[in-house]
């Protein structure tokens, strides 16, 4: 008997042993890799980061009870315990039932309120406050590339933004695809891409950097390979930008955008010096009206 | 000769086989499975039991083996679906691009969500509803035993619909739920989502017809003297899941309606021109998807109701609060579908309002979680298989749980949404929820249909593999998704790191396999060993409810004696007061086989194949069939046999000296 | 108790069972069309160019239909009626009534659409028609379905007389199409009378 307990406790020892290591080996191995929802670089993911971080620690205040609770009385009401209680007629109590109902609900309640101001703080169509001056892109999720447009710079770009740090991004997003959805983790969270609509991002970046951003909502065989890279970087160097993209010798015209619309996979960064004129309006209107459309790219 | 072979087979045409390796391997084991069974009953001359004993059966119980059965080969199925998107997930990064193309990526993750949902999930379910309740509520049958086995080769037909996709051209790459507009003709032209629409559509008539059945099952065959409040809380979890299904599914039948005459007659329901509006499918999809999940736990939930109790010696800790948690979660449910897509771009308000609406459907499952715990308080807990799912399954649940109230924030799921972070919650949730009760209802109930318990010692290995297997399989998905990886991925650049975490989880999923394995090997030894684990008492459990009042395996006629019961728990009560065996016998009727089902079943296969393919002469033809058949059943007289009061007493006693 | 008696009280507790059975079954039903109302309430401003409701309806045309459906479903309550005195002539040629009024009925739904296809304005023309379709289609062929029901229970009551069967078959069907005319009511009002109004 006395053996087979030392041989128990030498196994319980091994298996916290062999836990321990894949712990400190998971968390030696996530403390190399970019984790970008927790380390994020703009304003509103930063918020959203919290947002998560918050929701988690509260949840603890169940959970934490739940395990304890669950593993105790696992162990102390096990069969054969010799000490334990034994009460096959209990079958419930009034106090303690009303009590579960009630601290999950002050609980729930209070990420109500969380949820509602957060709704409504970090609703993606705001706009944001800032001195800058907002800078505003259109972006159109094509079979299978990311066209973007700088209407007012007039400049348009494949799979590749850049924008100015600490300035106000807002971004108008359709799709002349199937569905797709606009993700940049770093800096904020994502909003669908959908033909015939138009929605609205708003962020900010804070950090200077590179960041990846991607499609999160299956199209078809390239949707993989819709990455894009996102530039944050100082006000000049954006200009900078731009002015090179005004000497590239390609032009997005109406024909040229068509020929755009042929499914392509891996698309690499191409840049265009001008735009066709209300593009992104002939894009959105042409599945919702014909009239509109029309009007919006009539001159092509 | 073009025309002639349009007429004659659509756009079916030799190009429709598959062409390279995987998939003809996949064609071959669709192919070569029946085949093999069917080589096997003609070698053994069996065809003839096959048919009279199960094929044509109105028996609840064994229309619930059938399900059962046909579940779990799905459950491989689909399983080997999962392992194949964790082996190219693992591998194709960078520069490698895997083994699957793109397209077939897509095609196999559609398959394994569907298949898993309708014909693994819902299988079990109905599987497992059909072998219980009748029995816990002291019936003898269902209300509507034709309607029964209708249902269920509706699911058959839907099942093998979804699996000839395999043979015959290819399957949906639109995932689980088809949105379009990928789902439309212009993004999707081949027969991919046709397979994908008929199968669903077919199986979710029968989960419909099912519904109906046993709701007036629940609320017209109860025995004698069990009043709402004495039923036990897994049919009352039934009863809340099935009133889900009627007011579910038939959007589902809508949707899909619409979908497929978008595709075939060329409206503009979900189109993206026209005058579609492609966010109306998702709307429509989610208010039945997101029932349809709790249709799916809730039975789960009521399995854990009754182990946790037997196994704990105990009374269920807050009956009341357990049915009022049960019909608060049936009423919710409707309530928070759009947090499936917070991202579509609608008003603050709208996202706030089922964000708050989705937590709040948290509150009655802490309840019942917190109830099933403190059933063990002052309990005598033994250890076996099903409470060791049970208590996985709190572990695991509360874990998913947590990241689901995470999600429920709007602003916080902007950045969850669509990643691995959400793939990791909602297999958290169903795997623990729906998987792991299913697991341990069928280990409770196995003995009470088959006459023998499962072996112990295997089905702990099993349990502890599946355990394992899922952490090491998804809390690397969670990490993943923190890390900006999104759904559906057939490939990534390497450097971002991603690589060693799918490595993980692969080695995950091919433990979970390992469990499977297991509980193959448990059911073939247990069947092995079967005299040794025969349960003659018919209560191997010492459990509570009227279904283990009866002798192991359940006799056809379920109960010779009318019985009438005064508490909940009645048979435990009866144990308590050593007032067993009371009643009389009776006359009963019992309904007579019928291979009207299974023509049914196939002529609505015949249906939706020549749908997908366009052969218009055999649709029209089998729907005539169809109604051809039906008529000629309701114009059936004479379907049920009488067994006297006599006979039925000799069949007891002999079945009881037997036993 | 004696084996009739017991068959008779097995077939009065069926009977029940039918009845809820069917009520449930109905309300199934409901949720569809319901699902099909919502559609064609989000699409159907979505004319994308085409008519909307104000240029293709005909009022009086579907005042017409409206009033030959509430008088079949009428003779569908008398001959429900007739079953249960066990009277046999009456309860057969009440139905074919109801029949007759079904189908002319369904010819004239079928009639206004054939219509409006012939003139361009399709299904496939806008969102708008395609819900306008789909939604009183689905209802024609419920009526559809109804009509073969009707004439299969005369079939049956010709050759097997008013049985316990029967007896709750005409009782079940006479419920549906009951259903069917308040589905159409709603669908009149909704589509018809709302669209031209607005």
């Amino acid at each position: 008997m006395a053996v087979h307990k030392r041989k128990q406790k030498i196994r319980y020892y091994l298996v916290a042993l062999l836990l321990l290591t894949i712990l400190v080996a998971a968390s030696i191995y996530l403390s190399s890799v970019n984790i970008p929802l927790l380390e994020p670089k703009g304003l509103i993911a930063n918020k959203e980061a919290h947002l998560i971080e918050f929701a988690a620690l509260l949840s603890l205040v169940v959970v934490v009870p739940v395990f304890i609770l669950l593993f105790s009385f696992a162990y102390k009401y096990r069969e054969g315990s010799k000490t334990a209680q034994y009460d096959p007629k209990l079958s419930g109590s009034r106090t303690l039932e009303t009590l579960w109902w009630i601290i999950p609900g002050i609980i729930i309640l209070i990420l109500s309120i969380v949820t509602w101001n957060s709704s409504h703080a970090l609703d993606p169509y705001k706009p944001l406050n800032s001195k800058n001056k907002a800078v505003i892109i259109d972006v159109i999720a094509l079979d299978w590339k990311w066209l973007f447009i700088y209407p007012y710079q007039n400049v348009a770009s494949i799979n590749q933004i850049d924008i100015p740090i600490n300035t106000p991004i807002r971004f108008n997003i359709t799709s002349n695809a199937p569905m797709n959805s606009f993700w940049v983790p770093a800096l904020s969270g994502q909003i669908y891409a959908m033909p015939g609509m138009s929605t609205q991002l708003n962020l900010e970046a804070n950090n200077i950097g590179s960041y990846d951003g991607l499609s999160a909502n299956i199209s078809g065989n390239g949707f993989a390979g819709m990455r894009f890279k996102v530039l944050a970087t100082s006000y000049t160097k954006y200009l900078a930008w731009i002015n090179n993209i005004k000497e590239s010798p390609n032009k997005l015209s109406f024909s040229t955008y068509n020929l755009l619309l042929k499914p392509s996979e891996n698309n690499p960064v191409f840049y265009y010096s001008s735009v066709a004129k209300n593009l992104y309006y002939y894009e959105v209107s042409k599945y919702m009206s014909p009239v509109l459309s029309q009007k919006y790219g009539g001159n092509s | 000769m073009y025309l002639f072979s349009f007429l004659l087979l659509g756009r079916l045409t030799l190009k429709a086989i598959p062409s390279d390796t995987i998939t003809r391997g996949g064609a071959l084991l669709v192919l070569l499975a029946p085949l093999g069974l069917a080589a096997l009953l003609t070698y053994k001359k069996k065809w003839k039991w096959l048919y009279k004993n199960w094929l044509t059966t109105l028996d609840p119980k064994k229309i619930g083996v059938m399900y059962i059965i046909l579940a779990s080969v799905m459950l491989v199925r689909a399983g080997v679906d999962a392992l194949m998107m964790r082996l190219q997930q693992a591998t194709s990064a960078g520069a490698s691009n895997g083994f699957l193309s793109a397209n077939h990526f897509q095609q196999v993750f559609s398959a394994h969500g569907t298949i898993m949902i309708f014909f693994v999930a819902m299988g079990l379910m109905f599987g497992l509803i059909n072998l219980v309740v009748p029995l816990q509520i002291g019936s003898r049958d269902v209300a509507f035993p034709f309607l029964n086995s209708v249902s269920f080769w509706l699911y058959t037909a839907g099942l093998i619909i979804v699996n000839l996709s395999l043979v015959l051209g290819t399957f949906s790459i639109a995932g689980w739920l088809a949105y379009p507009p990928l789902s439309e003709l212009k993004y999707s032209p081949g027969v991919g989502v046709d397979y994908w629409i008929w199968s669903l559509q077919i199986a979710g008539i029968g989960s419909l017809l099912s519904g109906i059945n046993f709701i007036v099952t629940i609320l017209k065959m109860r025995v004698k003297g069990m009043n709402l409040m004495k039923m036990p809380v897994f049919t009352w979890s039934v009863l809340g899941a099935l009133s889900l299904v009627i007011f579910a599914f038939p959007i589902l039948t809508a949707t899909l309606l619409l979908l497929t005459l978008d595709r075939n007659l060329g409206t503009h329901f979900f189109t993206a021109g026209g005058g579609g509006n492609a966010m109306m499918y998702v709307n429509l999809i989610w208010a039945w998807g997101h029932p349809e999940v709790y249709i799916l736990i809730l039975p789960a939930f009521g399995v854990f109701s009754e182990v946790v109790a037997t196994f704990s010696r105990k009374a269920l800790f807050g009956y009341k609060t357990m049915v009022w948690a049960i019909w608060a979660i049936v009423l919710l449910s409707f309530t928070v579908w759009l947090h499936h897509f917070f991202t579509m771009g609608a008003g603050a308000n709208v996202n706030a309002f089922f964000g708050i609406m989705t937590m709040i459907i948290a509150i009655p499952t802490g309840v019942k979680i917190f109830n099933w715990i403190f059933t063990m308080y002052k309990g005598r807990i033994s250890f076996a298989t099903p409470m060791l799912w049970f208590m996985g399954f709190v572990v695991l649940f509360t874990i998913g749980g947590v990241a689901g109230v995470i999600m429920a924030i709007p602003a916080a799921d902007f950045q969850l949404h669509n990643s691995l972070f959400l793939v990791a919650h909602f297999h958290t949730m169903i795997v623990s929820g729906v998987l792991f009760g299913y697991f341990a209802g069928f280990t409770y109930w196995f003995p009470k249909i088959f006459g023998f318990k499962l072996n112990e010692r295997l089905g702990k290995y099993a349990f502890w593999c599946w355990l394992v297997g899922f952490i090491l399989a998804f809390v690397p998905l969670y990490i993943l998704g923190m890390m900006g990886a999104t759904r559906r991925l057939n490939h990534y650049p390497s450097g971002l790191g991603y690589q060693p975490l799918f490595i993980v989880a692969g080695i995950g999923a091919g433990i979970i396999a390992l469990g499977v394995a297991f509980q193959v090997l448990q059911i073939g030894y247990s069947i092995y060993k079967r005299k040794e684990y025969k349960d003659t008492t018919g209560d191997p459990w010492n459990a509570r409810t009227l279904e283990w009042s009866i002798p192991s395996p359940a006799p056809f006629y379920n109960f010779a004696k009318r019985m009438e019961v005064s508490t909940k728990d009645a048979f435990w009560e009866m144990k308590q007061r050593k007032s067993l065996d009371q009643g009389e016998y009776e006359d009963i009727l019992v309904p007579k086989n019928s291979p009207i089902g299974m023509l049914i079943g196939f002529t609505s296969l015949a249906f939706g194949f020549a749908f997908v393919w366009h052969i218009w002469w055999l649709s029209g033809l089998s729907l005539i069939a169809l109604i051809s058949i039906v008529i000629y059943r309701l114009s059936q007289d004479n379907i049920e046999s009488f067994i006297s009061k006599d006979k039925l007493r000799k069949l007891d006693i002999s079945r009881k000296a037997e036993g | 108790m004696s084996k009739v008696s017991f068959i008779q009280e097995e077939m009065a507790q069926r009977n029940e069972k039918a009845v809820i059975g069917f009520w449930i079954y109905l309300m199934t039903d409901c949720v569809l069309f319901a699902s099909l109302f919502a559609t064609y309430a989000v699409l159907h401003k979505n004319t994308y160019g085409g008519p909307g409701s104000k240029d293709i309806f005909n009022l009086p045309y579907v005042l017409v239909e409206t009033l030959i459906l509430l008088t079949s479903s009428f003779s569908a309550g008398i001959a429900t009626y007739s079953a249960y005195l066990y009277k046999k002539a009456q309860t057969v040629i009440f139905l074919i009534i109801t029949i007759v009024l079904g189908l002319t009925f369904l010819i004239m739904e079928l009639s206004e659409f054939s219509h409006l296809i012939r003139i361009g304005d399709s299904f496939r023309r806008s969102g708008f028609l395609s819900s306008y379709f789909a939604l009183v289609g689905t209802h024609g062929m419920h009526i559809l379905f109804g009509l073969i029901a009707l004439s299969v229970l005369v079939c049956q009551i010709m050759i097997k007389g008013l049985n316990r069967n029967v007896l709750r078959r005409i009782n079940l069907i006479s419920m549906f199409w009951h259903f069917l005319d308040v589905v159409w009511i709603f669908i009149f009002t909704i589509v018809y009378l709302m669209g031209v109004i607005k």
